[in-house]
């Protein structure tokens, strides 16, 4: 594990973590807040170096764990300069949320909004060249569930790497919408109709069809977060998958 | 001695933004605020898209106050459509968007908790405290609109799911043990904003302005006209290499500036008298989180809502009728505008937020003050940054 050789030499073992943020909503910030008592107590545990919104920093320091929310905006050469800092201060990067994993919502953005019609191209992190390694987590949702969140601070924090796995296949993954469970699930025949992608869609796109227990995919009102399918029991394989010639 | 200041990425506050002062002899002369995040392109992204998809796309526009715009731009489809909505979904919405106020409001006071309490210890107690209280609000967003951030169950034609009675009972049973907790929290807040003025050797009317304010409704929402918004661009306010950096368009309303916010629905629609100052805005924000919990107390007590809510009715409209839809956001008068054609499509979308509206009363605020006070306040007017350039 990354940090294992801080925890064991290190004089402060604590972790020290940095919020940060491209073009989103803040929203995947909020969730982190949202835990509500429980956030206290990682506030406490883990060491909050870097945020907008919670710290008074204005330089970014040197820090374990940078937590990502948005997507990059090529033409905004504020972006460009902290994803550049990113790569060079931070020991690993987690795109927390759906826009930094799989684009969200910023893929259906298309530009040519005054004052600034030129603001069209949104990556998401996972995308970027530069970080390509740095970038060891995603976690999809839009917003992510803050237990969740709240779950995968503790696993960091415990070294547990099974709990992660999961989230470090998803850094790898561009398949975030529901049409990708349609081809990955239920088309190869994987689907056992339990329901749990329908619940876990943040947008209602997805419902359940009862009578042949399968689901069904609204596109219109899609995010792409990721939700569906990383929360589909059937999607996850941890062992390596057959190849076909 | 004159000279020039910029600051850029304002800590404590929502997003990225700059500050561009011109200062003498350490007082402000002019003040200039702006937003620096990128335009996201929400207005351009849903023309051509289902009317129904409006509601949830639009809110993914903020974090903090997400349902406001839901509320607003499935009210603004409704009138573009002609589409009415039942009366209980309406008070629902009406409940949905007083808790989004008291969440957002409390997460204000966790945002500058760092400037409240120096000491580590009483901060982490307070934000204790404020997450209590969030925990509650969180469960009335999640029960009624489906998710805490991002509810989906805001929709043209109404609340797609109905409270059932077990839920409303649970959640008025827990409220007059939170009205207790919101009221000591007031006074807490009340207390340290006190506190901070001393350390900090504040005066009493910090960032007074004598604009003009701007509020439709006390709680929920009411009429306002797209056409008295007309909207500046930073060509033709900021300086220099701003002019093509900063991000937000600056909305004046009937050919003014204006203020819009808890301290305007305040003096608009309770008979208020200003004193003005920034210190004021702080403690009316905390006044309004006790008003809005009554409220919702009041509403939820009346009425039954476990029927249907939802006027299905699919959304068409002519092509030409403007609907304009109002809510009173946390940080103040939010306005969507659309039109809708005969297949259902979004042919015009326009959104004028609060932040937007209120950039101006910043950079107002700042004249005449010490620089070195110009953080406290902007961080007093809670800005949504995200919002303002959307």
């Amino acid at each position: 594990m990354f940090f294992k050789d801080k925890i064991l030499n290190d004089e402060e073992p604590k972790l020290s973590i940095g919020f940060f943020h491209l073009s989103s909503c803040s929203g995947c910030q909020v969730a982190f807040l949202d835990m509500f008592e429980a956030a206290v107590e990682i506030l406490d545990t883990v060491k909050l170096v870097y945020s907008n919104m919670l710290t008074r920093q204005k330089e970014i320091p040197y820090l374990d764990v940078a937590f990502v929310e948005g997507a990059l905006c090529l033409e905004d050469q504020h972006h460009l300069n902290l994803i550049r800092e990113l790569s060079e201060k931070s020991r690993i990067i987690v795109a927390i949320g759906g826009c930094s994993s799989f684009g969200g919502v910023r893929r259906l953005s298309c530009g040519n909004q005054p004052p600034q019609p030129q603001h069209q191209s949104f990556v998401p992190i996972t995308e970027v060249e530069l970080l390509k390694g740095k970038v060891k987590y995603a976690i999809p949702g839009c917003p992510p569930n803050s237990s969740l969140l709240y779950n995968f601070l503790l696993a960091l924090l415990e070294l547990n790497d099974d709990f992660l796995q999961p989230f470090e296949i998803m850094a790898l993954s561009k398949k975030a919408s529901g049409f990708d469970v349609i081809a990955e699930v239920v088309n190869k025949g994987l689907c056992v109709g339990c329901g749990t992608c329908s619940a876990a869609c943040p947008t209602r796109a997805i419902s359940f069809k009862i009578e042949c227990a399968k689901p069904s995919f609204n596109p219109s009102i899609c995010v792409h977060c990721g939700s569906c399918l990383a929360s589909c029991p059937q999607s996850f394989k941890p062992y390596p998958q057959p190849t076909y010639t | 001695m004159k000279k020039v200041v910029k600051i850029e990425g304002i800590p404590l506050t929502e997003g990225h933004s700059g500050l561009f002062l011109k200062v003498e002899d350490g007082v402000i002369e002019e003040g200039l605020y702006y937003a620096l995040v990128p335009v996201r392109g929400f207005e351009t992204l849903l023309i051509g898209r289902d009317a129904k998809s409006a509601p949830i796309i639009t809110s993914r526009i903020c974090g903090l106050c997400q349902i406001t715009h839901s509320i607003a731009s499935s009210r603004a489809i409704e009138k573009a459509c002609g589409i009415e909505v039942p009366p209980e979904a309406e008070e629902l919405r009406e409940v949905l968007g007083l808790a989004v106020r008291v969440y957002n409001n409390l997460l204000h006071q966790i945002i500058i908790s760092e400037d409240l309490f120096p000491e580590k210890i009483l901060q982490l107690d307070f934000i204790r405290k404020v997450q209590r209280v969030r925990k509650f609000i969180g469960e009335v967003l999640e029960s009624i609109g489906g998710e805490i951030i991002h509810s989906p169950n805001v929709v043209v034609g109404g609340i797609s799911e109905p409270l059932e009675e077990i839920v409303k009972e649970r959640i008025l049973s827990q409220i007059d043990e939170v009205f207790k907790e919101l009221q000591s929290l007031y006074r807490e807040f009340e207390k340290a904003i006190n506190q901070m003025w001393k350390r900090e050797g504040l005066p009493e009317d910090l960032g007074k302005h004598d604009l003009d304010f701007l509020a439709t409704d006390k709680f929920y929402s009411g009429k306002i006209e797209i056409d008295d918004f007309s909207f500046l661009t930073p060509q033709e306010i900021l300086p220099e290499e701003l002019k093509t950096r900063a991000s937000n368009l600056f909305p004046l309303y009937k050919g003014k500036p204006v203020e819009t916010g808890p301290r305007a629905r305040k003096v608009l629609f309770d008979g208020y008298k200003p004193k003005g100052g920034v210190k004021e805005l702080h403690i009316l924000r905390a006044k309004e989180n006790l008003e809005a919990l009554q409220r919702i107390k009041e509403i939820l007590e009346k009425k039954r809502f476990d029927g249907e809510l939802w006027n299905r009715e699919s959304p068409t409209g002519d092509g030409e009728t403007l609907g304009i839809g109002v809510h009173e956001a946390p940080r103040g008068t939010n306005v969507h505008a659309v039109k809708i054609d005969k297949r259902g499509k979004i042919l015009y979308y326009k959104i004028v937020v609060p932040t937007e509206i209120n950039l101006f009363a910043v950079s107002r605020a700042l004249k005449g003050e010490r620089a070195s006070w110009a953080e406290f306040i902007v961080r007093a007017y809670d800005p949504c940054i995200v919002c303002a350039s959307h």
